[in-house]
């Protein structure tokens, strides 16, 4: 493969990655189980999973500031040493690791829920981890380009459904508007920060993109606005369907692109807003295939992370198909989010700290500043 | 050498200096176009240089007219004193000559077939229209057929080529370099570039590859493609052939490089994208809005000759639901009778296609008719009738066959027939699913593939700044900027416009 694949990725295609990787969770169990706590509020658990997440990223972000060039596992090296370093990034790939299979056996439940109800699991689950391999392997510029190339289909796509079913929508379904109680949906939001993961792991991928400010702009841009529309699709699910029967819904956006037609004639479009999804999703994991590989390839030093993509793609398939059924899947998701929101959550602070002692160290007389080295893994 | 107030430079008295200046201009020795001829002026006892562009100018006109009186009159008894006045009135035979002060003129008469005389210790130039542009006899494009637009096309020599295409673009940067390939039989490659504005990356690249080339002939420009290839196992094609000088000029103004050589009535152009291969010849010399609509046609047609086979058979055996029912019955109805699975009746039914077009092309032309009838007989009529293929079928077919005929690149046409199998393969063994993850992995293939350098799908992914001449494009005063993913030396095509005119 040539330099050239692996070449920096500019401000747009990075932004629509990240429009991608998170606005994804629009369409998958997330929404499910949110409603499940969030009740008629649930669209308002997104945004305050966002505002405190905001929080980590800004404390995160600072940091790396002021390590120009340099991604979350270079820092986290930087300032944890070789021992600490390879912790962080190992917990850090471990909780992706874990949510990209959980996440993954969702979506391939849905597959076999929604459309193929006669394959075998297993046989969806490697014909959508193979291809997402296959894009991961393409590198990291071939995700980011297939994502500005769709985006704007995609949102169209989106704009189209909800126009569809406009005429379904009744929105005094939302209410009551808060639901269960403003302090469970605040709880809520808290516990599943983690949802928003992305965050603070695509900050890994800093070196990866053109310059800091495309990634910031970008980052940020795709968070927000992707809260706002998994928040608004929220909405949208429970003014068709309406509480109660909304927790009963296993899949609301899949059930959503089922009631769905083109005029009287064509009475059944859900294919084609599935056709549509399914290759999104390609892309989505093969963006949690390659960030696995560059995490775990960074946390051991491996100078080729690209070659690890094969066995990450294994370790997600055979720890996806763990769960027995999908109830399982859920509860996995519940416990896992609370964890990981502890670990995105605290880690921006820690490395925060770490941070500041390490520089303030450095600024006493005795300690002058060293010269920043180099590190041979940024561009591997 | 003086520079005018004008901002013009004038010739100086010395040989040697004009000479200089002018190679500087034209970028010589790359280029290739420039000639000189150096000779002694007998009767004058002087040293002189003729000078003219190879494909532009007439050459027996210049060696009969301008050349032999010169060299051949012996010294004798002159009117005129000045010696440009001896050579223009009492030497040379040519029917025209006038003098020349600057070089801006030189070169702007150069371009246009004119010769130039440079006498030593003469501070101007002596002109000669010998304008030979090659324009007869040039047959008219085959392939790349267009209503408006000029009809001439490349012809088997390199000469009469380059010389068309100095014909459509006037220009002094214009570089004519000349490689040699082949150990046995070496033949010359001539790669043309507008100097300014091609980037050299490029430039040195085929440059490089063409001499690494080490066979002991390469006899035409199809061959010395697959020579130079970076994936000669893709199913992408990585130049681009065509027949008409004006598209090879189009392509020279955003900073493409062409290479013409004998033997072969086409230019290659190097590097490409996708949008050069779907764009037709015509599409710029349309109104906006025309050739919109004949790029949107186009656009639709390219999906619909990929996709509709692998889509008919998904939504025909994994999504029925999708099908308005009285079309449902009515399909099921005609299918009762046919005793093959879907997937085997598309397959039956696209090799029978592709069996004609095979057909169509290696039969002598006088057979030809023939199998039109034969096959729109037995594959239309009698196909259906015998109960072997349902009648939508062949709508589905003929619906992809048409498609892929509006495609103008013969190399896309065929990646096209070849990706339409793969996902028909993928539509029949999982539905959308199989087809949409196959789509996931071609469009991976096709945002990572690089034509010299050049990504394959730019300036659309990854994006680059452009006029944005992609699926549409702009009104011709609105496309002001190259595309900048061939890192164009002059990224400006023209300045901003500010009001109407």
């Amino acid at each position: 493969m040539s330099a050239l694949q692996e070449e920096k990725v500019g401000g747009r295609e990075f932004t629509s990655i990240f429009l991608i990787a998170v606005g994804m969770k629009l369409s998958d169990i997330t929404t499910t189980i949110l409603f499940d706590s969030g009740q008629t509020a649930g669209w308002m658990i997104p945004l305050l999973s966002l505002g405190f997440m905001l929080i980590a990223y800004v404390v995160l972000m600072s940091v790396l500031k002021r390590h120009p060039g340099q991604g979350l596992p270079e820092i986290v090296f930087a300032i944890g040493g070789k021992f600490g370093g390879a912790l962080i990034c190992l917990l850090l790939f471990a909780a992706a690791l874990l949510m990209t299979s959980v996440t993954s056996r969702g979506y391939v439940d849905i597959i076999n829920v929604m459309v193929y109800q006669r394959t075998p699991l297993y046989a969806l689950y490697l014909m959508l981890l193979a291809a997402a391999l296959y894009v991961a392997h393409r590198g990291f510029a071939a995700i980011a380009r297939i994502s500005w190339l769709i985006i704007f289909p995609i949102e169209g796509a989106i704009v189209l459904l909800v126009s569809i079913m406009w005429q379904d929508i009744d929105w005094l379904r939302l209410f009551p508007w808060l639901g269960p109680g403003p302090l469970k949906i605040v709880e809520t939001g808290l516990m599943h920060s983690a949802m928003f993961g992305e965050i603070i792991l695509a900050t890994a991928l800093v070196p990866r993109v053109s310059s800091f400010k495309a990634f910031r702009i970008g980052s940020a841009l795709g968070f927000v606005i992707s809260s706002l529309k998994i928040s608004f699709l929220m909405a949208v699910y429970v003014s068709v369907f309406d509480y109660p029967e909304i927790i009963h819904i296993a899949y609301p956006f899949q059930q959503l692109t089922k009631n769905t037609s083109f005029g009287r004639v064509f009475t059944h479009a859900e294919s084609f807003f599935i056709a549509f999804w399914l290759l999104i999703s390609v892309v989505y994991f093969a963006f949690y295939i390659y960030l696995l590989a560059y995490l775990f390839g960074h946390a051991v030093r491996a100078s080729d992370h690209r070659k690890l993509q094969i066995p990450m793609a294994g370790l997600v398939f055979f720890i996806g198909l763990v769960p027995g059924n999908t109830e399982q899947v859920r509860s996995y998701w519940e416990l896992l989010m609370s964890y990981s929101t502890l670990l995105y959550g605290a880690l921006p602070f820690i490395i925060w700290m770490l941070d500041r002692i390490r520089r303030s160290r450095h600024d006493s007389p005795q300690h002058p500043q060293p010269q920043a080295q180099p590190n041979p893994q940024a561009n591997a | 050498m003086t520079t005018r107030q004008d901002g013009k430079t004038e010739l100086s008295a010395q040989l040697a200096a004009n000479l200089e200046r002018l190679k500087r201009d034209f970028s010589w020795p790359q280029n290739q176009s420039l000639v000189i001829r150096n000779l002694v002026v007998a009767a004058l006892k002087r040293d002189a240089a003729v000078l003219y562009l190879e494909g532009a100018a007439d050459i027996e006109e210049i060696e009969r007219r301008i050349i032999e009186p010169l060299v051949a009159r012996g010294p004798s008894e002159f009117k005129n004193a000045d010696p440009l006045d001896v050579v223009r009135l009492e030497i040379v035979t040519h029917r025209t000559g006038k003098a020349a002060e600057t070089f801006d003129e030189i070169n702007g008469d150069l371009l246009n077939g004119w010769t130039v005389l440079l006498i030593e210790g003469a501070d101007r130039a002596l002109l000669f229209e010998t304008r030979g542009f090659e324009s007869r006899q040039v047959p008219e494009p085959i392939v790349e057929h267009v209503i408006r637009g000029p009809k001439e096309a490349f012809t088997e020599s390199a000469a009469f080529n380059r010389s068309l295409v100095r014909k459509y673009l006037r220009d002094r940067h214009l570089v004519a370099e000349t490689l040699t390939i082949g150990d046995r039989a070496a033949s010359e490659v001539t790669l043309m570039y507008v100097k300014d504005l091609a980037d050299p990356n490029i430039v040195d690249e085929v440059k490089r590859r063409i001499r690494e080339v080490r066979t002991d002939a390469v006899t035409s420009l199809p061959l010395l493609e697959q020579y130079i290839d970076e994936n000669p196992y893709s199913l992408v094609p990585n130049a681009l052939h065509t027949e008409r000088p004006d598209r090879a000029c189009a392509f020279l103004l955003e900073g493409h490089v062409i290479l013409l050589m004998d033997n072969s009535p086409a230019a290659m152009v190097l590097p490409i994208t996708l949008w050069s291969l779907v764009h037709s010849a015509e599409d710029h010399y349309m109104r906006w809005a025309y050739s919109n609509f004949m790029r949107i046609i186009r656009l639709l047609a390219l999906f619909v000759a990929v996709l509709t086979p692998s889509v008919y058979i998904a939504v025909s055996t994994f999504h029925e639901e999708m099908i308005p029912s009285d079309l449902l019955l009515a399909i099921a109805a005609t299918r009762e009778k046919v005793p093959f699975p879907a997937l085997l009746e598309v397959l039956l039914m696209e090799f029978a296609f592709e069996l004609v077009r095979e057909a169509a092309i290696r039969v002598p032309t006088v057979i030809g008719p023939t199998i039109g009838i034969v096959g729109a007989l037995i594959l239309g009529q009698a196909a259906v009738e015998a109960n072997i293929i349902s009648p939508i079928l062949v709508v589905i077919v003929a619906i992809t066959g048409i498609s892929s005929f509006t495609i103008p690149e013969p190399s896309l046409n065929v990646t096209v027939r070849i990706t339409r199998f793969i996902l028909l393969f993928a539509g029949a063994f999982m539905g959308f699913y199989g087809i949409a993850l196959a789509l996931a992995c071609i469009l991976a293939y096709l945002t990572t593939y690089t034509s010299y350098g050049v990504p394959f799908l730019s300036p659309l992914t990854p994006h680059y700044r452009s006029s944005a001449d992609m699926i549409l494009r702009l009104p011709v005063h609105k496309e002001r900027i190259r595309p900048h993913n061939l890192n164009p030396r002059d990224a400006v095509r023209r300045p901003e416009r500010k009001s109407k005119p």
